[in-house]
């Protein structure tokens, strides 16, 4: 009896080594093997909506703030991210806009409110690429844009008095050539 | 938690993000929207964001000196013009060139250009003494800053100024950008 349990030890022992060996080939093994083989992984992200998600690493790689997390612990497929600033709706832009590499005719289909959204959630995710294609992509919606329209995009109140404002339009005159109207 | 609903106001550095990569004129638009946008396009920070963003050597300064026929004083020009619309009309004219850019006509001379920013010296001479005295021009958003302090020289002093109008040409561009 004692043997039999000892060699099915022997044989548990057998089987957790070559599973070590294995973990250990993959990460010993070349680096676009290592990359390939984590492609399809996904990493759980819960939104400030209570949503969970399962979001592509690739994607996920973007995400400089959990890109520490993943960096700094031993994840596994339970360990779940809370992005409590980003509701799902936006998260799902989010991933459509990285996965469309960052097409600008896809921001033209964003609505302004969306468009701002992103920035700040890429701001708090710290999502760089993402950063500057949705700032130039809010830019080019103001671009050529009135004075008046900027106010209601940005909700900025307007705290010239009427003779001011009348004063720097004077001033700054030849800025005003060729606007479009709204 | 759902602080941001149908309207979300960004933050400042966001919109000095997304007001950096707009053109210059659009910028000078902005002034009018707000005293804080009014004081942004002269916030140093931002001045330099947008010079980074701004594509460089776009535009090119011609000067040249329309000699009076009739002995008065000699007129010195400067025309900021966008070097593709050379490329594009190969056999403009200054008369051309007059239109589309506004010319200045003083009687400045141009001592040197740094970043964007044209500095420009008068002066006047008279028998026992001369006078300069310097300017900042920035031609993208128009603005000319006050004349600098006059400087005055005995003429038996001194008799060539070049040095003097090459170290302020050195000290202009040693020195940061900025509105002027």
């Amino acid at each position: 009896m004692a043997e039999r349990g000892e060699s099915s030890e022997a044989v548990m022992l057998k089987k957790t080594e070559e599973e070590k060996l294995r973990k250990g080939k993959m990460i010993v093994g070349d680096e676009s093997k290592a990359g390939y083989e984590e492609e399809g992984k996904k990493v759980k992200l819960v939104t400030s909506d209570g949503v969970t998600m399962e979001v592509e690493i690739s994607i996920v790689k973007e995400m400089e703030i959990i890109q520490t997390f993943i960096g700094a612990t031993d994840t596994d497929d339970s360990f779940i991210f809370p992005i409590s600033n980003v509701s799902s709706h936006i998260l799902n832009q989010i991933i459509e806009l990285v996965k469309g590499e960052y097409d600008q005719e896809l921001a033209k289909k964003l609505s302004h409110d969306e468009l701002k959204e992103i920035l700040v959630a890429a701001n708090y995710l710290n999502m760089k690429t993402l950063f500057h294609f949705i700032a130039t992509a809010i830019a080019n919606v103001i671009q050529n844009k009135s004075v008046e329209f900027v106010r209601d995009f940005f909700g900025i109140v307007n705290d010239f008095t009427e003779e001011e404002e009348a004063e720097l339009r004077k001033t700054n005159a030849w800025a005003f050539e060729g606007v479009d109207e709204d | 938690m759902s602080s941001t609903q149908n309207s979300c106001v960004l933050p400042e550095n966001m919109l000095m993000e997304i007001l950096s990569w707009l053109p210059l004129k659009e910028v000078v638009q902005l002034r009018c929207v707000s005293k804080v946008r009014n004081h942004l396009v002269s916030d140093p920070a931002f001045v330099k964001l947008h010079f980074q963003r701004s594509p460089k050597n776009t535009h090119i300064l011609l000067t040249f000196v329309d000699t009076a026929d009739d002995g008065a004083q000699d007129r010195n020009y400067a025309v900021i013009c966008p070097i593709q619309d050379l490329l594009d009309n190969p056999s403009s004219t200054l008369e051309t060139l007059h239109r589309n850019n506004r010319p200045f006509n003083r009687s400045y001379t141009v001592l040197g250009v740094c970043n964007g920013l044209v500095c420009l010296q008068d002066s006047s001479t008279e028998e026992v003494f001369s006078e300069y005295w310097f300017r900042i021009w920035n031609p993208a958003i128009r603005a000319m800053s006050k004349d600098s302090p006059h400087i005055r020289f005995r003429n038996s002093d001194y008799k060539d100024v070049s040095w003097f109008r090459s170290a302020v040409a050195g000290v202009m561009c040693g020195e940061d950008e900025g509105a002027a």
